[in-house]
Parts: C-alpha cells; sequence; structure tokens
C-alpha cells in the first residue's frame, strides 16, 4: 500500500468513524510516514542493524567485541 | 531550599522534616489555584510521614539524604492507596494498591511524599495543556506552559512546593518542564530505573527520573531509585573542565532555535571552552529522520495500550490527546517495523557520535516557554509546530537510550529560562552527572 492510498483510506474510515478532525492529524502522519519510507537505511534491509528493542546491540561501541 | 541544603540540616537535627513539609504544603496552598501543579495533594500522609522522619532521626536511625525530605511524584507513578490519574478522567478512580518500584525504593529512602503532579494526559504532549484536571501554568509567566509532560513536577520544584520529584520521559518529559522552567532534570540511561508501576506511553522509550533544583539534588534521586545494590553513598566530584571532551552535534539539532536559545546555549559553549573543555563537532547523520522515528513508534505503542478505554470512554479523554490516540490506530504494522529498525540505527549513530567525546552538549530545548495555545513558534527558518520544535532536541537520547541532563544556562531577553543538556555514555549516568556538575559550575561562575 503506497502512502497516497493509505492516507485515501485512512480518511475515510476516519469520516466514516465520525471524526472530521483527523484529516490534518493523518495528513500529517503521512508525511512523516513518506520520510520514514524514504530512509536510505530502508535500502540495506537485507543487512539491516538488528532491531533490538532492548538496546542491547546498540549498546556496542563501534569496534568493540 | 535544595536537597543538598537541607539534608545535613535534617541529618544534625538542626532542621525538622515536619518544618520542611508544612513550608512545602503551605506553598502548594498558596500557589496551586493559580498554576495547578498538583491533582492530589496527601497532606495528613506527609505530616505524620515527617513527624516519624524526625523521630527516627532523632532516635539515630537516619538513612540518608532523602530521609525527611518532601517529594512529589508525577500522576503516572503509582503511591499505594493514593489514585494514580495518569491526568486524565479516564483514570480518575484508579487507586493505586501497591507503590511504584521507584515509589517503594524513595520510601525506603525516607522521601516523604506531598502529593501526584499534574501532566499532559498520558505523558502524551509537551505542554501540560491537555489534563483532565486542568492545564498547568509557567511559574514566571502564567500565559506560558510549563513545558511537560511532567509540567508540574518542574513547576513543584521551581516554586518550592516540594524539594524533589520523579518525572517520566519517552520524548524529552523530564529535560522539557526542566529546561523551560530552570531547574535539573535528568533522564537516567533507559531501563536503568525500573518502570514497574509506571502507566506506560511506549515502554521501550519510557525512562523514569527526577528532577531538582540542582545537578546533586538530581543525583541524590537517582541514586535513590536505583537498586540497592548498586546505590552508592555520596555525590561524585564535579570533573574537571580542563581537557572534558565536548561533542557538539551541529546541524539539524542546531538548525531551528529560537534566536535567545541559540545565543545562550553558544555562550554557554564559549564559556566551556574558555574553561578549558574540547569542544569538537560530531555528526548524528539521519537525525533528520529521528521523528519520523519516534513518531511511527510513539504512536504504535499507545495505540495498544489504550486500545480499549478508546473504545470504552472515548469522552473521558481531553480531546486533542484523544485525537492523537485515534490517529495511533492508523499506524501501519510495516511503518512501525520500518520505525524499530531507524530507533536502531539513530542508537548506533548516537554511539559514533560519542566515540572519542565524554559527552554531547546541545540545546535542551529549541525555543522558551511556549504561549499556552500556541500551535507555532517563530525560529530561525520560519515558524515551526510547537510539538516538534519541544521535542526536536530531547528525542535522539529516547531512541538511543543514553543518558541526559537538561540544566539551566540562561534567560532569554523576557527573563524565561533556558535550558542546555549533556548526553553521556550507556551505563555511565555518572559520569555525565560529574560532568554536568563541572558545567553547572561553570555557568554559574560565569553568571
Amino acid at each position: 500500500m503506497t502512502v497516497g492510498e493509505w492516507l485515501e483510506w485512512a480518511k475515510a474510515d476516519a469520516l466514516k468513524r465520525e471524526l472530521p478532525d483527523l484529516m490534518a492529524p493523518l495528513a500529517g502522519l503521512a508525511q512523516a510516514t513518506e520520510r520514514l519510507r524514504s530512509a536510505d537505511w530502508n535500502d540495506d534491509a537485507d543487512h539491516a542493524t538488528p532491531v533490538d528493542l532492548g538496546h542491547g546491540e546498540s549498546r556496542q561501541r563501534p569496534g568493540a567485541k | 531550599m535544595t536537597i543538598a541544603d537541607a539534608a545535613p540540616r535534617l541529618a544534625k537535627g538542626q532542621l525538622k522534616s515536619e518544618k520542611l513539609t508544612e513550608e512545602c504544603l503551605s506553598q502548594i496552598e498558596a500557589l496551586n489555584p493559580k498554576l495547578n501543579a498538583f491533582i492530589t495533594v496527601t497532606a495528613d500522609e506527609a505530616l505524620k510521614a515527617a513527624r516519624d522522619a524526625d523521630k527516627d532521626i532523632a532516635g539515630g536511625r537516619y538513612r540518608g539524604p532523602l530521609h525527611g525530605i518532601p517529594v512529589s511524584l508525577k500522576d503516572l507513578v503509582d503511591l499505594k492507596g493514593i489514585r494514580t490519574t495518569a491526568g486524565s478522567l479516564v483514570r480518575a478512580s484508579h487507586v493505586a494498591t501497591e507503590d511504584a518500584d521507584v515509589t517503594s525504593r524513595l520510601r525506603d529512602a525516607g522521601a516523604v511524599f506531598v502529593g501526584k503532579t499534574n501532566l499532559h494526559e498520558f505523558a502524551f504532549g509537551t505542554t501540560t495543556e491537555d489534563s483532565g484536571f486542568g492545564k498547568a501554568h509557567h511559574p514566571v509567566d502564567q500565559s506560558r506552559s510549563p513545558g511537560g509532560s511532567s509540567g508540574g513536577s518542574a513547576i513543584a520544584i521551581a516554586t518550592g512546593m516540594s524539594l524533589g520529584t520523579v518525572g517520566t520521559d519517552t520524548g524529552g518529559s523530564i529535560r522539557i518542564p526542566a529546561a523551560v522552567c530552570g531547574i535539573v532534570g535528568l533522564k537516567p540511561g533507559w531501563g536503568e530505573i525500573s518502570a514497574s508501576g509506571v502507566v506506560p506511553l511506549s515502554r521501550q522509550l519510557d525512562h523514569v527520573g527526577p528532577l531538582g533544583a540542582c545537578v546533586t539534588d538530581a543525583w541524590i534521586q537517582y541514586n535513590a531509585m536505583l537498586p540497592a545494590g548498586r546505590q552508592t553513598t555520596g555525590v561524585p566530584a564535579a570533573a574537571s573542565l580542563k581537557g572534558l571532551r565536548l561533542g557538539v552535534p551541529a546541524g539539524y539539532l542546531f538548525d531551528q532555535l529560537d534566536a535567545d536559545v541559540e545565543r545562550v546555549v553558544m555562550s554557554t559553549i564559549d564559556t566551556l571552552r574558555r574553561s578549558g573543555a574540547i569542544v569538537t563537532e560530531v555528526a548524528i547523520p539521519h537525525a533528520t529522520d529521528m521523528a519520523a522515528i519516534y513518531l511511527h513508534l510513539v504512536l504504535g505503542d499507545a495505540a495498544e495500550y489504550h486500545a480499549r478505554t478508546l473504545m470504552s470512554r472515548p469522552q473521558d479523554y481531553t480531546p486533542n490527546v484523544r485525537l492523537r490516540l485515534e490517529m495511533a490506530r492508523y499506524v501501519l504494522a510495516e511503518d512501525y517495523v520500518r520505525a524499530l529498525r531507524g530507533k536502531a540505527v539513530i542508537a548506533h549513530e548516537v554511539d559514533r557520535a560519542m566515540d572519542g567525546v565524554d559527552a554531547l552538549v546541545l540545546p535542551s530545548l529549541a525555543i522558551p516557554a511556549p504561549p499556552i495555545g500556541a500551535v507555532t513558534m517563530p525560529v530561525k527558518g520560519g515558524p515551526e509546530a510547537v510539538r516538534t520544535l519541544m521535542l526536536r532536541c530531547t528525542q535522539p537520547f529516547n531512541l538511543s537510550g543514553h543518558p541526559a541532563i537538561s540544566i539551566p544556562c540562561g534567560h532569554t531577553h523576557g527573563g524565561l529560562p533556558i535550558g542546555f543538556q549533556l548526553a553521556g555514555h550507556h551505563g555511565q549516568t555518572p559520569a555525565l552527572v560529574q560532568a554536568a556538575l563541572a558545567v553547572e559550575r561553570a555557568i554559574a561562575h560565569a553568571g
């Protein structure tokens, strides 16, 4: 789903739920999602930095063993 | 009065906890109607605890520098027998059956709890305007925000309503109000202080920590919040500024600053350089992605926590927070996972930026206290959303988990406080505090 498709769907759903005030926040979220998806670190997903909820791996300083 | 001033006098019997607690309660009585810093005041319990502390101290059972000290708790931290509202009518009748871990540790250290402080509802905001118990007001200018989400806690310290306080920080919620109100706020490293018994916003970004009138007060509280085996005695010595290696993360984190904030922060960095610190520029290459990463994580986590009550009691949320939570429900799983990866990237880059330096130094936030109701504020580069500006300089260290501290470094031309932030290495909060003690001293000397 592209961000544009997502935004259309989200706005329609919000209107169906009688939340018209969500239109502007959803548009703002869409901009942030575009930014997130276009980040260059997504290009290297095959060799991605490990997703690490506990900071364990990311605590390693460069060069640390 | 600071904890550092009061503690030795309490220990020697020159000052009674009951008197100190009465003074704090008097401040609350006088100022809370205007500032709305407290949601619940536990006066009777506090006075009893203070009298017990006086008896124990007189009987030779002194427990340490928090014994008999009046302390407040952000009202998402459980205090047994007292309601924990999280600043929301959703939890208006929720009474804690146990102390939070952090409460229990402070209680063991002899702290006297004077009450529960106001906050941005469920800690989901930076201004303490959206609270089910009314907005809080800045102690210097009541038309302005005290920052948030731990806004009530910062007011309490700035006005002497309590000498210590516990806050939480998911994107800056300890450091932002500390900077805005002219006090010290310490966000320890992620996971250092237990968050058990604390209402979450995002467990992977939430940090529990102290706010105080000075770095020493923050240290005394932080130390008491640690597990018993990790606590130390005494206050660490200030680091020597001569040779202290400070990294300035130039670029994004300095790009959109209020003119007064930029002037005062750059002047502080100059002061440190003249005092012998070695200041170098460092880079966080993906800093511009941090806001998007943070947003998707905090929204995803908050959506999960609030899903049930958003369905059953939507009318009990404040309108703005409800809207943000409703928006949160639209975050896609694939984008949440992208944000998790981005978080790891940022953590790695902050580590690399800290390679070869003792601490990073930067503004605590880009603007001084915003007017209540302001949507945007003018900064270098044009007007920008208040929420974005307030989180900009603090959220890197929530994503990365590094310890960070905000200390006051000056004022705007209009007299509003400005905060200076230091971030330290993982697992080295004591070293960060030592650096902050040195910087605090240099700022005082220069002022």
